[in-house]
């Protein structure tokens, strides 16, 4: 077989390129950032490999946890610190904590990293950061025990779920005023922003099921039941598949967005409780609170690929892959 | 007992607007015990809801409701005349498995107290969302090992909690909980 010359080039340049590629030490991103809440850490997953590089110190009892939509920075919710901790997304270490109120717990960033929300548990609001600045700017009151946070890709809309009062709001991310609030399902936890659809998922704990909103208004649209104490929300394949973990089942159910009803139950590890999509829109990552564990699940062909590691009482509630 | 009812209208207010929030830490905990029985002769005796008075030194009585479905229900009486309600959250024929969940106030009260001037009410088991898994693993002819395991929130719902109400006191009341019933177990099955 002869080749031409242009190809045997061009296979030399894939070749070197290659060999580049595999001589470059820095790992592949997207990384996975868990909340290990027992050992007071994160385990960065290199999703390239499904492993653990890095185990970071952060402060104590990390819950929640968010990567901003550049990847370049990532906010931990040091749930007894009464702080968050700020990693360099990229450089994979601590660059930082901000003290913040009594109980944070769900956590949210903007695009490019510069604005950061955080739930407060006890104190019910909505702290706003200042993160190059490493400050708190504003607390916007919300609804009792706020926990899941989601942003707009154009980071101008903010929400939160409200868990005790049953509720979620819509928060302006230029006046910092809630604009809209809306009853759901019993004790909505983790909400899940579809602007494809605009559409708003929230996970009710107590009632077992997904409220879902429009996105816009907070029109609730449907109920969607699920497992037992449904705790977060991913969403795949461009939205088409939405991701829920069920805490007492050690499940995720998978909704079609279409039909709005479960396709797929699938077997976790123990206690599953923070779940996020990865950019290739087919991974999903779920920690598992009880096994110290992380499933990665295939959201297109609905099994299990695999299982990693992690640290003690993985939590990694919020979105916690970067792009 | 010194009664402070001038806190009382206010302690039933503050009971109405938040009797189902915790603090956000969850806690486990586990205990093993390795029993010289085959694993289906200890399932034999596990899976039935309330064989556990039968086993269990600090279960004095036990009433079930329902069978191994769904919404079985069962309630334990203690040596000491407390009490706790639970319900069936798991059932596995295959990996012998049984679970129950209970949240506080299905718990009797064991004290009151009075902490940052108001009385609270702490419940025997100070736990709030508890759920727990009781399962048997086979580890030869006639050797098994059983684990019982626990996940659940203090029962103080807001921040600073007392002594007898934090994470400390939650997962050391459960652990206890859990190592006498797995001795009691293991005394009933080597007899």
């Amino acid at each position: 077989m002869t080749r031409s010359p242009l190809l045997s080039t061009l296979s030399t340049v894939a070749a070197s390129a290659a060999l580049f590629f595999w001589l470059t030490p820095i790992a592949a991103k997207p990384y996975a950032f868990i909340t290990n809440q027992g050992d007071d850490t994160v385990s960065v997953i290199d999703t390239a490999e499904n492993q653990v590089i890095e185990t970071l110190k952060v402060g104590s009892k990390p819950s929640g946890v968010a990567v901003s939509g550049n990847g370049r920075i990532v906010l931990v919710a040091d749930s007894a610190g009464k702080e968050v901790t700020l990693l360099d997304g990229e450089q994979l270490k601590a660059i930082g904590s901000i003290p913040v109120g009594d109980g944070p717990v769900g956590v949210a960033l903007d695009s490019q990293g510069k604005r950061g929300y955080v739930a407060d548990w006890y104190a019910h609001y909505v702290a706003v950061l200042d993160i190059p600045a490493r400050k708190v700017i504003a607390k916007i009151p919300v609804g009792k025990s706020p926990s899941g946070l989601a942003v707009s890709g154009d980071d101008r809309r903010v929400y939160v779920a409200n868990r005790d009062s049953d509720s979620v709001s819509l928060i302006d991310a230029q006046t910092l005023k809630v604009v809209a609030e809306q009853k759901v399902g019993e004790h909505p936890f983790g909400i899940a922003l579809d602007e494809n659809r605009n559409r708003l998922y929230a996970a009710n704990v107590v009632s077992n099921d997904l409220t879902v909103l429009d996105a816009k208004t907070l029109e609730p649209i449907q109920t969607v039941p699920v497992g037992d104490r449904p705790y977060a929300i991913a969403l795949a394949d461009k939205g088409r598949r939405v991701l829920v973990t069920n805490q007492y089942d050690d499940t995720v159910s998978v909704i079609d967005a279409e039909q709005l009803k479960v396709i797929e139950t699938l077997e976790v590890g123990e206690y599953p409780e923070g779940i996020a999509a990865h950019p290739d829109g087919r991974r999903v990552y779920v920690a598992n609170w009880f096994s110290n564990s992380v499933s990665v699940l295939d959201a297109r062909d609905l099994r299990l690929l695999a299982t990693i590691s992690t640290g003690n009482g993985s939590r990694a509630f919020g979105r916690f892959i970067s792009p | 007992m010194r009664k402070f009812t001038a806190l009382m209208p206010l302690l039933a207010l503050f009971w109405a607007v938040s009797a189902s929030a915790h603090g956000p830490v969850r806690q486990k905990t586990q205990e093993t015990i390795v029993i010289n029985a085959p694993a289906d002769k200890v399932w034999e005796i596990i899976k039935a809801p309330c064989s556990i008075k039968d086993w269990h030194p600090q279960v004095a009585e036990c009433d079930a409701e329902g069978s191994q479905e769904e919404d079985a229900k069962r309630k334990l009486t203690l040596v000491d005349e407390g009490w706790v309600n639970q319900e069936l959250k798991k059932y596995d024929e295959k990996k012998k498995l049984i679970g129950y969940k209970f949240n506080f106030d299905d718990v009797s009260t064991a004290q009151t107290i009075v902490h940052a001037g108001e009385e609270i009410q702490v419940p025997m088991f100070p736990v709030a969302n508890y759920s727990d898994m009781l399962f048997v693993k086979n580890k030869g002819a006639d050797k098994s090992q059983v684990v019982w395991r626990g996940a659940f929130y203090r029962a103080y719902m807001r921040n600073n909690p007392p002594e007898e109400m934090n994470e400390e006191a939650a997962i050391n009341t459960m652990s206890a909980f859990y190592r006498s019933g797995l001795e009691g177990l293991k005394q009933l099955l080597e007899k």
